[in-house]
């Protein structure tokens, strides 16, 4: 079974998404309500295709983000410790990084093996990269703006627990 | 009665319970009645009248009459409920039920009978008592959002600083049920003008419920927005923005457009002071589709957003695009509920001075003499002004004076001197007659 370009191509029409198509990739954008790309756009560039023959469709939105390379190293980790707080709360999309050019982008496989790509799946695929920018659009700019890494949970819950005891302690010494 | 047979009963029982919500859920609402009805019938009769799944049934049937807006019958099945848990002794499991009653009688508008029901809870648990620490919290914090709700917020501050209180004095603290107690003591603190402490607490609070991890919830949303207003008010624009941000994506995800759509509009004054016009139109072209979702077009709640528009589009004198905001606003005012003749007024106004500027001069005239025909002496001085600024365009310069004139004449009539239109007049005044 597996897929290839045509049927991605036909399953977008399909489903009345826009789209280029440009040698062996299908290039889409979505618009997003926080996520802005290096122009300030509320769009999230994505590049669809098939890879391993058919057997796995990728889809990508590449250059969600850019940390040139040659930062201070405090900033390099508090976004790399981002980036592994994001995945390590995502089920299916990641974050990735090439350290060499500083490209941040998110990546969704779907393996189909010799199974037929359906329209759910792959519209699944697709929306779910917007919603993933969407939602880390704020950690990611504070630690690529700040260098303020994302906390976790557990680390939130700490701050504000030592916060509301020392208010308490306040309170009764009043 | 034999362990098979219980298990069998029991089985029944769910199998009921399960088709009742099946119907509830297809909308078979009658339907889902009688197999809720016949669920209660049947634990009565095969498990007890004092059992765990008669209790069970009198709570899905209040939630299905609370659906059904029908109070007697919510009440009733909830204090059946009540009885059956005083019948146990559990403290807990009482007072659990004593919130839900009080709960039904906040959302009938008895808020007498729910006061009294919560003070009943409250009285009920022991501060000491560590099992009834949590129940105690939780009765509080809804106590306190209900004092909120009332706009009693005076009154609501003691009581959530109690829930805090005990949140501190727990072996570990419970920071769940501390932040949403944080939060509800911000919106008290908000409303009584300490927005200093609101902003202590929330600053730590919001973090924790605003977690990805969290479910979002109206309070969440709220006092995002309410912080990220806050930091706009004291010109902390950049962490006004990272709030609403926040804001932007939990409305985003509540599907509720009413909020969505105002801190839309709130993010896109504050895009503003950012200077980034280009985003703060985005977001208002977003928060009017999102209101248009709930409102009709002449609600003011429209209305409004489409002047914050405006607001932007006519001092970049992006007047043709202004124009079709405007003719859709005045358009709106023609709806037979729509009765603010001053809105219309202005809206009429409005356009008439940017169709002036698009020299679309008797589309111009049109529009301000309509609004002329409802204006009083004070608000007709606008539109008599854009009438002198469409002669004063159309180079006819003695009608022009002749209603600069009689618009300046109301103006210091009613406005204090160096008001800026008076001032623009009486500079115009001086140029037509130099």
């Amino acid at each position: 079974m597996s897929t290839t370009l045509d049927e991605i191509c036909s399953l977008l029409d399909s489903a009345k998404i826009r789209y280029g198509r440009r040698e062996d990739r299908i290039r889409t954008g979505f618009e997003t309500d926080l996520y802005e790309d290096h122009e300030g756009d509320n769009c999230l560039h994505m590049a669809i295709w098939p890879e391993d023959d058919g057997e796995t469709l990728r889809v990508q939105a590449y250059g969600t983000y850019l940390l040139p390379p040659a930062q201070f190293p405090e900033k390099l980790a508090a976004v790399q410790r981002t980036l592994n707080q994001i995945n390590w709360e995502t089920k299916t999309a990641h974050f990735e990084m090439d350290i060499q050019d500083g490209e941040i982008r998110i990546s969704v496989d779907i393996p189909l093996e010799d199974a037929k790509l359906t329209e759910r799946q792959l519209m699944r695929a697709v929306k779910m990269l917007p919603d993933l920018a969407d939602r880390c659009h704020s950690a990611m700019r504070q630690a690529l703006d700040d260098g303020i890494p994302l906390a976790t949970h557990e680390e939130l819950c700490l701050r504000f627990d030592t916060f509301m005891i020392e208010r308490d302690k306040g309170l009764g010494e009043r | 009665m034999s362990k098979s047979s219980k298990e069998h009963h029991l089985a029944e029982f769910k199998d009921r319970l399960a088709c009742a919500q099946k119907h509830r859920d297809t909308n078979e609402m009658e339907l889902a009645r009688a197999e809720y009805v016949q669920a209660l019938t049947f634990a009565e009769k095969h498990l007890g009248p004092y059992s765990p799944e008669v209790d069970q049934a009198c709570y899905r049937l209040a939630n299905f009459y609370a659906a059904l807006r029908e109070p007697r019958e919510e009440l009733a099945v909830l204090e059946r409920r009540l009885r059956i848990r005083q019948g146990n002794g559990d403290v807990t499991e009482i007072v659990d039920a004593l919130q839900d009653i009080a709960l039904c009688h906040a959302s009938y508008d008895r808020p007498t009978e729910a006061e009294e029901v919560y003070q009943e809870a409250i009285a009920l648990c022991e501060e000491t008592d560590e099992k009834h620490q949590p129940v105690l919290r939780a009765t509080l914090l809804y106590f306190g959002d209900f004092l909120n709700e009332q706009d009693r917020h005076a009154n609501a501050v003691p009581v959530l600083e109690r829930g805090l209180r005990l949140c501190a004095r727990s072996k570990s603290y419970p920071s769940i049920s501390g932040s949403r107690l944080a939060a509800n003591l911000a919106v008290a603190l908000f409303a009584l003008k300490r927005p200093a402490e609101a902003v202590a607490l929330l600053e730590q609070a919001l973090p924790v419920l605003a977690h990805r991890s969290q479910p979002t919830t109206t309070i969440t949303r709220r006092m995002l927005y309410a912080l990220a207003t806050e930091y706009r008010k004291q010109k902390r624009y950049a962490d006004a923005e990272r709030w609403y941000g926040e804001a932007i994506y939990h409305a985003s995800l509540s599907n509720s457009s009413r909020d969505n759509a105002f801190i839309l509009d709130a993010a896109a004054d504050n895009d503003l002071k950012l200077g980034r016009a280009e985003r703060a139109e985005r977001r208002l072209q977003k928060a009017i589709k999102q209101i248009l979702r709930i409102r009709d077009a002449h609600h003011e709640d429209v209305l409004g957003i489409r002047q914050s528009l405006l607001n932007l589009l006519i001092p970049a004198e992006r007047y043709a695009e202004a124009e079709t905001v405007l003719t859709e606003m005045v358009q709106a005012t023609d709806h037979p509920d729509f009765s603010d003749d001053r809105g219309r007024e202005r809206f009429l106004n409005n356009l008439g001075f940017v169709q002036v500027h698009l020299e679309e001069f008797p589309k111009a005239e049109a529009n301000i003499r309509r609004g002329l025909e409802t204006a009083d002496e004070e608000n007709s001085a606008y539109l008599i002004k854009n009438l002198g600024l469409m002669f004063q365009k159309k180079g006819y310069t003695a009608e022009a004076i002749c209603e600069y004139e009689k618009a300046l004449t109301i103006f210091e009539k009613h406005f204090e001197p160096d008001h800026k239109v008076a001032v623009f007049i009486r500079e115009a005044l001086k140029e037509l007659k130099g």
